[in-house]
């Protein structure tokens, strides 16, 4: 991420005698002389809209290194012994010591160093990675050196791991697969699919996906700009703060007309021998957006080495790289919603100790997390009938009073915006009809000619008009779902309940059917499903390193929900269900993200079977939910059943009301020990080496348990009030900058009040907190409870001065501690009384706190990969966790708290789910016996029993990687043997294969039940 | 109603290998068998026992502090003298490791009906229940009929695994009525070797086993013979067909294999006993593949269904 370091380091090997200041200028200055003196690298300083200028300060937090860049016009010069205080960006080092350690680190080591904060950065990352870019067009090659070595390295330690494994899992798969489950009709609104399972249809029954599927194995993504670049040239046209005759842009219009022009001019794709027309990107197999509004900044200073890294690799070509680089990035540098922020605010407390990177993580900042439009809707009845009541309230508002005109100009801009989007889907659709019309007058192949006219005539009738075939419904979703990501930022986009949106255009086709022809039917909708499944994963999000070792192996996750029960209550089960879910199956991808909801009592047991089935043969999903427990979180808040009952899972895990709801459920992810440390240590936070907390007393004026407890309360409202001033304050940005005017128009009621969803026009608003490191924060209050107040073994000093040394030099206490007192997860009833004040402690206080447009916070407990980013930067805890050490994914349990999944299972039942409206994650890995031919339907019936139970308990959520650690060993030695091993990391699944080391082995380190 | 409250050796909360479904498993300590090859030493003894595992303990010595006896030392190998050690059981609190452990303790029916209940969920849903294992369970007969009605009162399904030597009429007075299924082990048919490797005749236990059977046409339980399969030992041919012969004459057509595993290996170091067979005989490996399918097809050709276990 720092391109710095390799200059400097460089600078380092050559002449061993320099100190560190002397080192940094003498490094800078030969950077000044190669770039000031070369006329294509000077051309870099100079973007296409004018010079690109940039103040950069490095130092230490001592100030004994200080010096200061300044590119100005086109030169790039530097001031020794200076800090400005009005630099872009500062880069500041823990200590003289620590910079020294970071010029020497490898890659690795460099990025933990910025991911434990002992490297920080303050201010304007994007033109942080601006200088950053500058530098590695001198030392790109060094760069690519650097990783060749740390992927040796990687491949070295990985071999070795896995060298003494005998019993791999090359065949597991394969096995897998052949032996699968059949089942009998029972589900009462399956009624067209004799087998529901449909166990005859591997992959190779389609050849068409097969290929698809390996092209989105095999191809490397590629960096695209279309977007930033089309959304540049409408702004740089028509002004962007505001309009080119000097009249302040509203801001939801501005976003509109700017994503109309785009929309309008996007380049049509249809991808060869696809049945779906469109593209999110110009890439047919798979490109990034590069959103401007929010992230696209963050590959500027890995441009030059984007397609050598390790970690998620993309293609560029030097026309995008130019057009990024001295075009679209420079004209964003101020646009984007983490820079505005730091800048309408004045760089709050907030905004540093996100900055820091240990303690919360504001989703807001990277996404709006739009969540689920209406698609339902908009396929039912055609996004005409929308317009047209855009147009009927702008009617009404026209002969209205001038008072009312005047004092409603918002509302009327909002129906103008979003008239304006739903206008730019239609543009793009017809330019999709027209290279369809094209390609069909080439094409002479009969069977792609039959294919191509199905496109080019559901193309003339959605998403403008109501679709009436399977086909008009799946292409319909698929270009809103373009629409949506380029909308509002191409993550979290949830396409909903997909066998509820389909059936009745599935019963449609299939009823008009001779009965001869019902067979070949259903292989077409599973492929066309399937080719909608495979358009999914035609976008990613372009991001820094850092950011995949924090999202290690993260797509854009799609969400995709089946089963569960319909509005009215009742089994929703259908015969789309089973095709999706076998398609899931089939494909094996990990993107859409899976979720299979489950009614107890409702939903038939052979449905929990085949969904069993699925994450035994794909190993990690889908992710199962607890219908009946969900439906009580959200109907808690005083929400319409009939509504609820309509819930998806969005993101991870988290559940919303499709069509209806803005709940924007990555608001708050947070380090929950954080405010538990500074409880400790008296609002000082040692890892983070920051004193910013409020005093509330040393460790030794604790005189009972709940004294303690009232200071972690008093420093979590801290922390959390800190967090939610900034969720607040984001939105506000994003109500400048993303206002979506295509995805306001898709939620109910935005239209009908002319209110977009980021000024609360949705029906239903909430935001959501995620907690990481739950179960570690409960077993460190047991700790503290059991051996320090109640059985007063150590003092809360010792623990203390233990936990300081790491446990270095305290072998018996980090023993006892670890060893005798019972954790969550354990089956004894301690655990489950702490986990319910800690919960019931978060759920009360989100609960009482509005988010700024009608809502409440919702709280819950999934973690993405943020138990081995925030675990890296914590240090030792109470429980006998070791500094650096990952926490548990989830509200996982910690290994050692039962070698019985049932204790596990029943205590996490025992969670009020009234606390976890945000939802959780649990998860584990389970491993079988396979021995024979019987196992599969053993182990599956096993595995849905355990499903079943823990929902009649109570459950919220679980889900499994049914794969044992020698598995995943020889995955990792030997990644080419498994390339679509797909793994559960905590509500998003990845390609194991191609995560970062750390979660890969944290994956390993859970708990493996062995049954 | 006095009676000798047994001690429990372990309860394993999710087994699916003791029976059909998702089970809990209670270990009674105490056998009147003696075999070789016990899987489960820690259960033989009657009396409670320590416990000391190498790989958890740390050497911390904060026992040697609070042993009563002084019969715990770093300097030991075995760290137990176990001809000092009067199982005071004062190192337990203090190990900070839980190396140190007891294996026996008295519970009370209702303390191991608590331990049990909350798994019933799982056994409802999977067709599971409660396996009464050991040891041997039928030792203290009176209370196993107890804790046997109180799990059919919760509805819980039950089963015993049993090694066949108890009195019959006491039996079929105060646990068959509250059984679901037994589990019956059948090991060496002839006399003499099964007094030599089990140390009691066998006779009443056959005779038991019959009685048994014939009460399946009356009673309403399922009755199914387990021959574990010990090489060397139970497996050679002369045993194996006497057992098929026998299974022939009383009409069984169905019967559980159970295979050698080493894993017990270790409990004897743990428990400061000392080792029975020399370092290459086979009942330290795992039981072979091929010769499991010899024997299966061998039963099969003999009418008996067999699973293995």
């Amino acid at each position: 991420m720092d391109k710095l370091k390799s200059s400097i380091s460089s600078k380092a090997k050559e002449d061993a005698s320099l100190q560190a200041s002397q080192l940094l200028n003498e490094t800078l200055e030969g950077i000044g002389m190669a770039l000031n003196g070369d006329d294509n690298l000077r051309k870099e300083m100079i973007g296409e809209l004018g010079p690109i200028n940039a103040i950069i300060s490095v130092k230490t937090d001592d100030e004994s290194i200080k010096t200061t860049i300044v590119i100005d016009d086109g030169k790039f010069s530097i001031k020794k012994d200076f800090c400005d205080s009005y630099a872009d960006a500062t880069l500041i080092f823990d200590s003289v010591e620590e910079f020294d350690n970071y010029i020497n680190a490898d890659s690795d080591e460099a990025i933990r160093m910025f991911l434990a904060s002992r490297v920080r950065l303050e201010g304007n990352q994007s033109i942080f990675g601006y200088v950053n870019y500058l530098i590695s067009l001198l030392s790109w090659q060094d760069d690519v050196k650097a990783f060749d070595i740390q992927k040796n390295i990687h491949n070295k330690q990985n071999l070795k791991a896995a060298e003494n494994i005998t019993d791999n899992g090359r065949k597991m798969k394969h096995n897998r697969i052949s032996t699968r489950l059949r089942a009998e009709k029972i589900d009462k609104g399956v009624k067209w699919l004799d087998e529901p399972f449909l166990s005859k249809y591997t992959i190779d029954d389609f050849p068409r996906l097969v290929k698809f599927k390996n092209d989105h194995l095999n191809t490397t993504p590629e960096i695209t700009a279309e977007q930033g670049k089309l959304l540049t040239d409408y702004f740089v046209a028509n002004g962007f703060e505001t309009q080119k005759d000097g009249t302040p842009w509203n801001p939801i219009l501005r976003t509109a007309k700017g994503f109309e022009y785009l929309m309008n001019n996007k380049k049509p794709v249809i991808r060869k021998n696809d049945l779906l027309a469109g593209t999110v990107t110009p890439n047919p197999i798979c490109g990034s957006v590069n959103q401007p509004y929010t992230v696209g900044w963050s590959i500027w200073a890995e441009l030059n080495t984007i397609p050598y890294r390790e970690l998620d690799p993309f293609t560029i070509t030097a026309d995008t790289k130019n057009t990024l680089s001295r075009y679209v990035f420079p004209f964003w540098r101020d646009k984007y919603i983490q820079q505005k922020w730091k800048n309408d605010f004045d760089y709050p407390l907030s905004a540093k100790i996100n900055d820091r990177m240990f303690c919360f993580g504001l989703w807001g900042l990277v996404s709006l997390n739009p969540g689920s439009g209406g698609y339902d809707k908009i396929v039912k009845e055609g996004l005409g009938s929308y317009i047209e009541e855009i147009d009927r309230n702008l009617l009404k508002y026209s002969k209205s009073s001038a008072k009312y005109q005047k004092e409603n100009i918002d509302t009327k801009h909002s129906w103008e915006a979003m008239k304006a989007s739903l206008n730019g889907m239609l543009a793009y659709t017809k330019n999709l009809a027209k290279i369809t019309k094209d390609e069909l007058e080439t094409e002479s192949d009969p069977k792609r000619r039959k294919e191509l006219k199905q496109m080019y005539s559901s193309l003339q009738q959605v998403p403008e008009r109501p679709a009436r075939t399977l086909h008009e419904a799946v292409q319909s979703l698929w270009i809103m779902f373009i629409g949506t990501c380029l909308d509002a930022m191409d993550e979290s986009i949830t396409i909903g309940r997909l066998d509820q949106i389909l059936q009745p255009y599935f019963e449609a086709d299939i009823k008009k059917l001779p009965l001869n022809e019902r067979e070949e039917y259903i292989e077409y909708a599973i492929e066309l499903v399937g080719s909608l499944f495979l358009r999914f994963t035609n976008h990613l999000i372009a991001a820094a390193t850092v950011a995949s070792w924090q999202n290690s192996g993260a797509p854009g996750v799609t969400s995709i929900t089946v089963g569960g029960v319909t509005s009215d209550g009742k089994d929703a089960v259908n015969d789309m269900t089973y095709i999706v879910l076998k398609v899931a199956e089939i494909l094996s991808l990990n993107d859409p993200d899976m979720d299979a909801r489950y009614m107890v009592g409702v939903n038939s047991t052979d449905y929990i079977r085949r969904v069993a089935e699925l994450n035994y043969i794909t190993n990690g999903t889908p992710s199962i939910h607890n219908d009946k427990t969900i439906i009580e979180s959200l109907t808690n808040h005083g929400w319409d059943i009939r509504d609820v009952r309509e819930w998806v899972s969005c993101g991870c895990v988290e559940p919303i009301i499709h069509g209806k709801h803005f709940a924007a459920t990555g608001d708050l992810d947070s380090n929950l020990m954080v405010p538990l440390t500074m409880a400790i240590y008296n609002g000082y936070h040692p890892s983070a080496k920051w004193d910013f907390g409020p005093k509330t007393g040393e460790v030794s004026d604790f005189k009972t348990f709940d004294e303690f407890y009232n200071a972690f309360e008093k420093q979590f409202e801290f922390i959390y009030k800190n967090a939610m001033e900034a969720s607040q304050q984001i939105l506000k940005v994003q109500q400048y900058l993303m206002p979506a005017p295509l995805n306001s128009a898709m939620l109910e009621n935005c239209i009908k009040d002319g209110v977009g969803m980021t000024h609360g026009g949705a029906k239903y608003n909430s935001s959501g907190g995620a907690f990481t490191a739950l179960s570690d924060v409960v077993d460190s209050l047991l700790v503290i409870k059991k051996v320090i107040f109640d059985d007063k073994k150590y003092s809360f000093d010792e623990l203390k001065e233990a936990m300081d040394a790491n446990f270095e030099g305290f072998k018996t206490l980090h023993t006892y501690i670890s060893n005798k007192v019972p954790k969550f997860g354990s089956g004894d009833e301690s655990g489950r009384i702490m986990v319910d004040r800690v919960t019931t402690m978060i759920a009360d206080y989100m609960h009482s706190h509005d988010n700024g447009r009608g809502g409440v916070y919702f709280a819950g407990y999934r973690t993405n990969n943020n138990h081995t980013v925030y675990g890296r930067v914590s240090g030792a805890s109470a429980s006998g966790r070791l500094a650096g050490k990952p926490f548990t994914s989830g509200l996982t349990p910690n290994p050692a708290a039962s070698n019985n999944i049932l204790d596990n299972l029943n205590d996490i039942a025992s969670i009020n789910p009234l606390n976890c409206d945000n939802n959780y994650t649990f998860n584990v890995r389970v491993s079988f016996k396979e021995k024979d031919d019987e196992s599969h339907k053993q182990n599956v019936d096993h595995l849905a029993n355990y499903i079943q139970t823990y929902f009649v308990n109570g459950g919220m959520q679980i889900q499994c990687n049914v794969v044992d650690s020698d598995t995943l060993k020889d995955a990792m030695a030997h990644p080419k043997l498994y390339p679509d091993l797909i793994a559960r990391v905590s509500g998003y699944t990845g390609y194991y294969t191609r995560m970062q080391q750390d979660l890969q082995l944290e994956i390993i380190g859970r708990t493996e039940f062995k049954i | 109603m006095s009676f000798r409250q047994p001690l429990i050796a372990d309860i394993k909360g999710n087994s699916f290998e003791d029976g059909p479904g998702i089970r809990s498993v209670i270990f009674f300590k105490g056998c009147p068998l003696d075999c070789v090859w016990c899987h489960n030493p820690e259960s033989k003894k009657l009396e409670a026992e320590l416990w000391w595992d190498v790989e958890k303990c740390i050497n911390c010595g904060e026992c040697i502090e609070v042993c009563s006896n002084k019969a715990i030392s770093l300097n030991n190998p075995f760290f137990v003298d176990r001809q000092k050690c009067n199982l005071s059981f004062n190192c337990l609190d203090v190990c900070p490791s839980n190396a140190l452990s007891i294996v026996g303790r008295r519970m009370s029916v209702e303390e191991i009906v608590e331990k049990v209940i909350k798994y019933k969920p799982f056994f409802d849903s999977s067709g599971g229940g409660v396996t009464l294992s050991g040891g041997e369970a039928t030792l203290c007969i009176e209370y196993i009929s107890l804790l046997l009605k109180r799990f059919k009162e919760e509805g819980i399904h039950t089963l015993l695994e049993t090694a066949g030597l108890f009195d019959f009429d006491k039996f079929v007075k105060l646990l068959l009525p509250y059984l679901d299924m037994i589990y019956f082990d059948i090991k060496i048919i002839d006399n003499l070797k099964h007094k030599y490797y089990c140390g009691v005749s066998n006779e009443v236990i056959f005779d038991n086993f019959s009685k048994l059977l014939e009460k399946t046409k009356t009673n309403e339980f399922e009755l199914l013979s387990r021959t574990p399969l010990i090489p060397r030992i139970t497996d050679d041919e002369s045993n194996i067909s006497s057992i098929v012969k026998f299974y022939n004459e009383l009409g069984i057509n169905k019967a559980i294999l159970l295979l050698n595993n080493p894993a017990w290996l270790h409990k004897i170091d743990k428990l400061g006993q000392t080792r029975q067979f020399n370092m290459d005989h086979p009942i330290k490996k795992f039981y072979d593949d091929k010769k499991k399918k010899k024997l299966m097809d061998y039963f099969l050709k003999h009418d008996i269904e067999i699973a293995f276990g």
